[in-house]
């Protein structure tokens, strides 16, 4: 075994997970109780857990190593994630909570009334965003265990899902909340250790050292070409000194440019992160686990006071990791390994800084990441599934026993079906997936969620048009620059899909709003969305 | 609506308890403008903050102020505001 040390501190992290969710088995025996938890989660265990929930992979990993190989255009990533977080507060997270529905469809439902097509391209937008959003989890984990623990990348994935569907079928939201909660704080706590540790050791003690640092170097992604100058220094300080001296007129690791070439794709990424969460069904659904929409609020509050200063550490640490791992970084990239280079630049400074102990925290809030947001992203799927298909499609006079068996089974399915594209998919770049999920989500269920929740004008024909115009742009031109097609239709591809498909869904939605008159009950509905709560 | 699906999730201010409410086109009003300033104040930091760091302007980006490029203050300003923002939104709802 490479890290025992490392496997048992990881091994002692699953058995509380798995401790959590036998224990909370009890407390999944009616619909409601597996989905929300009844509604009686506390506010501060909600926004801890939302913070577990919502700092995935892809923040914890993947923007600490996109710094570190690019630098500034990294923390982007984060920003927008954080930024957000506003957004749903502001719009979102208390009328949502007041119209007391548990997914997008049920609140577009309560206003306008019943509607197969409706339910249909909200289920599929929900199954659509689930799976893609949980693939990047499980090849983040396959990868992370790979390198780390030595286990083989299939087994890994394999035991991933299972212990993702293990988690949610059998603790259901209570036993997911708790877990959530804890691995957020996990977390949370293992950056800032990080961020301390490596601050007293690299740079006295100074965190602006860290900027100051970096003004030197180049980033990696374009140093490579001096790999054998970088090879032949004597630590990480002569590497940068060495490549500088070379490249004296080559970006910085603080100079915007190296990641995203211009201006047109800044603004689509972060005009995707900002309001991509607006239409992530995992964290709509964490609003209903409270009792009212103060308590979501609130929750709301804690998570975004712990996700600033996470994402503001986030860019230290990423910068850091530049610094300390410059030749391995290089070599890594001479190599062709970006993908190790890029996910793995945190694990790797933690076992530079703290040996296997730091390794295994780091290796364990990493988990904890992929596996809390795949619990929570299993748990809306599986809602959409039972609740949008069965209950209301399929079976409209089904029990409650018999739709909870169905999303339990669902459950297990989705679990099958994406370890089966994690497997398919292993070598995609899991910011590219995750930033494609912003993209989709931003485009179709956002401008829905707004509309219905702010605009007595909008009617159904409107939304579920822009829900589809939303979907189809954003598929075509995500799926365009996987191609690697640099235009199409005459419009260059962007590096995400926002900047065109988020305006021709909102374009979409008040044209066909314009032209039909069905606004639904919008007086009644935007009356108990905004009323307050003491 | 089955009996089931008003029972899931709906907590404890979804039942039908509570008188329903009556739309108060000016409560939604005075909503809509909370919500719409702040909203508008943040992401005008935040759209600013991304277009200073874009590739464009990355000499704007790199100009030094108190020992720090401009690059990182904006983002941490950008997440400062953020901060401020959700704060005063959550003062003001409270108020009547």
């Amino acid at each position: 075994m490479e890290n025992p040390i490392a496997v048992l501190i990881v091994a002692l992290s699953l058995a509380l997970v798995l401790g959590i969710t036998f224990h909370s088995r009890r407390y999944t025996k009616t619909t409601s109780e597996f989905y929300v938890a009844g509604g009686k989660i506390s506010w501060k265990l909600n926004g801890f857990a939302m913070l577990g929930d919502y700092a995935s992979a892809a923040t914890f990993l993947g923007i600490a190593g996109a710094i570190a190989l690019t630098g500034i255009d990294g923390w982007w990533i984060g920003i927008g994630f954080f930024a957000a977080w506003i957004v749903l507060l502001l719009l979102a997270a208390g009328p949502l909570k007041n119209s007391g529905k548990f997914t997008v469809a049920d609140a577009v439902i309560a206003r306008f009334g019943k509607r197969s097509d409706l339910r249909i391209v909200a289920m599929l937008c929900t199954l659509v965003l689930g799976i893609l959003y949980l693939v990047p989890q499980m090849v983040g984990a396959g990868h992370l265990f790979k390198l780390l623990l030595g286990w083989d990348y299939l087994i890994t994935v394999i035991a991933t899902g299972v212990l993702m569907g293990t988690a949610v079928i059998f603790g259901g939201m209570r036993g997911t909340t708790y877990n959530q909660a804890i691995q957020g704080v996990m977390l949370w706590g293992a950056l800032m250790a990080v961020l301390v540790v490596v601050t007293i050791v690299h740079f006295g003690g100074n965190p602006f050292g860290i900027i100051r640092a970096a003004q030197e170097m180049v980033p990696p992604v374009l140093a490579v070409g001096a790999v054998e100058v970088v090879k032949g220094a004597e630590n990480a300080a002569a590497a940068i000194a060495s490549v500088r001296t070379l490249m004296p007129e080559a970006a910085s690791a603080m100079t915007p440019g190296v990641a995203l070439p211009n201006l047109a794709n800044q603004i689509s990424l972060v005009l995707a992160l900002a309001f991509g969460t607006l239409g992530l069904p995992h964290i709509l659904i964490r609003f209903y686990t409270v009792r009212d929409a103060r308590a979501a609020q609130k929750g709301a509050e804690l998570t975004i006071v712990g996700y600033a200063t996470f994402i503001a550490a986030v860019f230290l640490v990423g910068l850091a990791a530049m610094y300390v791992l410059y030749p391995t970084l290089v070599q890594l990239l001479a190599e062709g390994e970006r993908g190790t280079a890029t996910n793995m630049a945190l694990p790797m400074l933690s076992e530079m800084l703290g040996g296997q102990v730091f390794l295994g925290i780091v290796a364990v809030a990493a988990m904890a990441a992929m596996i809390s947001t795949s619990t929570g992203l299993l748990i809306s799927m599986t809602g959409s599934l039972a609740h949008d298909l069965y209950a209301n499609i399929l079976k409209p006079k089904s029990g409650e026993h018999e739709q909870l068996i169905f999303a339990k089974v669902g459950a297990s399915g989705l679990t099958l079906l994406a370890i089966a594209l994690s497997i398919w998919l292993r070598d995609q770049n899991v910011a590219i997936l995750v930033g494609m999920c912003f993209g989709i989500a931003a485009s179709t269920f956002a401008p829905a969620l707004i509309a219905t929740l702010w605009w007595k004008r909008a009617t159904i024909q409107g939304i579920v048009a822009g829900i589809g115009v939303g979907l189809l742009a954003s598929l075509l031109f995500t799926f365009a620059n996987f191609a690697g097609a640099k235009v199409i239709f005459g419009i260059p591809v962007l590096i995400n899909p926002a900047l065109y498909s988020i305006p021709l869904a909102l374009l979409v939605l008040i044209a066909v709003t314009y032209l039909t008159k069905t606004s639904g009950n919008a007086e009644e509905f935007l009356a108990t969305a905004h009323r307050k709560t003491s | 609506m089955s009996k089931n699906e008003s029972e899931a999730g709906r907590g404890s201010d979804g039942g039908s308890s509570e008188p329903q409410p009556v739309f108060d086109s000016a409560v939604f009003r005075k909503d809509l403008i909370l919500s719409g300033t702040l909203l508008a104040l943040f992401l005008a930091t935040y759209f600013t903050a991304a277009i200073i760091t874009s590739a464009p302007l990355k000499d704007l980006a790199a100009t030094m102020v108190l020992g720090l490029p401009v690059a990182a203050w904006v983002g941490w300003i950008a997440i400062g505001i953020g901060v401020v923002v959700t704060r005063i939104y959550l003062v003001k709802i409270r108020q009547p």
